[in-house]
């Protein structure tokens, strides 16, 4: 079996979701003899681009010249994986009312996301590329991580917790550090935002803050669903 | 029943030596919280605690486990079996009804081998507790326990009266002798007396349970159910807080080396959209309602149907910890239409 075309990309981001690759240091090794790398411009001058048989694709879509690269970039590879909350929701550059998930321009064969997304994740999705599947979807909100740390309930207690409607896989990492979660690895795969913000207002909270709190990070998603309530 | 009284002051002693040749698992007081955990010298062990978030449960089906590892050509490796005999102290007894529960499950016709060697390496020891306003163990039935412990202790204030409910139970009392006395007097007998009535008079908390299974049955179609679950953020917070939800994922993953990898099961929920989602996309629960409508009707009616007990035993963690603050015994009461239905959410 030869080794599989991999290429990754940045558009419109901090660079971050990349640089989770780079901080794989023990796995670095094994991951690079795994694949054949065809463009990694934040760690290599060595480019040679071409067919691919997988992109990753860090970033929102804010301007031109990042529409070209991900269109060239579709054209050439089998897949495309959306990497962090940026690429796979819009995350902050949504914010700015220019930046669009690259799901809104092409299409997506799967989303890892996060942020920045988390490197066990990232190295069994590339485990499960290799081995030629799809990677496994991790269905669940924060709170099954966090319950299962037997974390107090940041919601119950009266914060703005977004736990219940953000991707899990983070391990409740805020929560555990008795932060509310602020949402930053996008929505989940149910999220529901009226029961959300019925039980914000019940706790005093104006539902215009709790609206900008759950859009920090979900981009398109909560402004969709999150302002029938109200 | 074999039963000999521990002075107050010699429960710490007690539970010091079986720790000794034992891991020892106690009710545990962190922050504001109590959990079961691994006992340490010098931890606080909390006696009159009301609920632990997580049930014992994760002792037996932890929230994660690798069931084996596989690498081409040299097969499967099951991970090294934990060893030892574990004692497990203070489980209330809607708990030790709940691990029966999970018995049934695990234990009757196919056998999970990983639950079964996790319960045969522990003993269980069982301490009596009082209601607050979210149980409603004495409804279940599960408020008292006649089995399924090897020792169940009873506060009496100056002392425990312990129950020995095994041989090895009994045995951990015989080697401890020293520190039991076997003599249940009459005054022994009248404050235990007074505690199980003062206890049953503490319930606040009640669910009517007669014909539940089939008044669920005829409420299948019911509307009620997206009512209710137009408030549940599908959280999955009473799933993992529950002492009976046994539901687990199982998936692979392989390693980059694309020859080895494991296979692992975790907790799941059955009110997670994607939990009743098969190959070709069908989704037989797609909506939120349905979804909450197969918890409770697992728990309160099909369970019962198989088992002919529910498999709720009315410990309150569901409600104590819904951050929407789903009460499910109300949303019982108000299906049987004995309050009304806008009193729920």
């Amino acid at each position: 079996m030869s080794k599989p075309r991999i290429g990754i990309y940045g558009l419109t981001s901090c660079a971050g979701d990349q640089l989770v690759l780079l901080n794989c240091e023990d796995e670095l090794l094994d991951v690079l003899s795994a694949v054949d790398l065809r463009s990694f411009v934040m760690a290599t001058s060595q480019n040679p681009e071409g067919e691919l048989d997988v992109a990753f694709v860090e970033g929102a879509v804010t301007q031109d010249s990042d529409l070209e690269l991900l269109r060239d970039v579709r054209t050439r590879s089998k897949l495309l994986i959306a990497i962090g909350t940026c690429a796979v929701w819009g995350g902050i550059p949504y914010l700015s009312g220019r930046g669009v998930p690259i799901s809104q321009h092409v299409k997506v064969d799967y989303s890892l996301p996060g942020c920045p997304i988390e490197k066990k994740q990232l190295l069994s999705a590339l485990s499960s590329l290799i081995h030629g599947d799809l990677p496994l979807k991790l269905p669940y909100p924060v709170c099954l991580e966090c319950t299962i740390r037997e974390n107090s309930c940041l919601l119950q207690a009266g914060e703005i917790c977004c736990g219940p409607l953000t991707a899990g896989g983070c391990g409740a990492r805020c929560p555990s550090h008795n932060r509310p979660c602020l949402g930053c690895r996008g929505p989940s795969l149910d999220p529901n935002y009226q029961a959300a913000t019925k039980i914000l207002a019940k706790h005093g909270y104006d539902v215009e803050d709790v609206h900008r709190k759950l859009a920090l990070f979900s981009g398109t998603n909560s402004s969709k669903e999150g302002r029938q309530v109200g | 029943m074999k039963t000999v009284v521990l002075p107050r002051e010699n429960l710490e002693p007690f539970l010091g030596r079986i720790a000794r040749g034992h891991d020892l698992i106690v009710p545990k007081k962190t922050g504001n919280d109590v959990v079961f955990d691994y006992y340490q010298e010098g931890c606080q062990i909390a006696l009159e605690y009301r609920r632990t978030l997580l049930p014992p449960k994760k002792f037996f089906l932890p929230p994660e486990e690798v069931l084996f590892r596989y690498k081409k050509g040299q097969g499967f490796t099951e991970p090294e079996p934990e060893v030892g005999r574990r004692v497990f102290f203070g489980l209330h007894p809607c708990d030790i009804h709940a691990l029966k529960r999970l018995d049934y499950v695990f234990l009757e016709g196919y056998v999970d081998t990983y639950y079964r060697r996790r319960r045969e390496r522990t003993l269980i020891i069982g301490l009596s507790c009082l209601p607050d306003d979210k149980c409603f163990c004495h409804s279940m039935g599960t408020d008292l326990v006649s089995d399924g412990f090897d020792l169940f202790f009873t506060d009496l204030g100056e002392v425990y009266l312990v129950e020995v409910g095994s041989t090895s139970g009994n045995d951990l009392v015989l080697t401890h002798r020293d520190l039991v006395s076997e003599v249940v007097d009459e005054a022994i007998l009248k404050e235990y007396k007074t505690f199980i009535s003062t206890r049953s008079d503490l319930f606040v908390q009640t669910l009517d349970t007669s014909g539940l299974s089939k008044i669920l049955t005829l409420e299948w179609e019911s509307p009620f159910w997206e009512k209710v679950a137009q408030d549940c953020l599908a959280c999955g917070r009473c799933s993992m807080s529950c002492p009976t939800c046994y539901c687990f994922s199982i998936y692979d993953q392989v390693n980059l080396d694309s020859i080895s990898g494991e296979r692992s099961r975790s907790w799941t929920s059955c009110l997670y959209k994607d939990y009743a989602l098969v190959a070709g996309g069908h989704n037989f629960r797609p909506s939120r309602g349905a979804r909450l409508r197969q918890r409770l009707m697992h728990k309160h009616k099909d369970f019962f149907e198989q088992q002919g007990v529910s498999a709720c035993v009315g410990c309150g963690r569901c409600q104590a910890n819904c951050p929407a603050g789903i009460d499910f015994c109300q949303v019982l009461t108000s299906l049987r239409g004995d309050i009304s239905e806008s009193a729920v959410g």
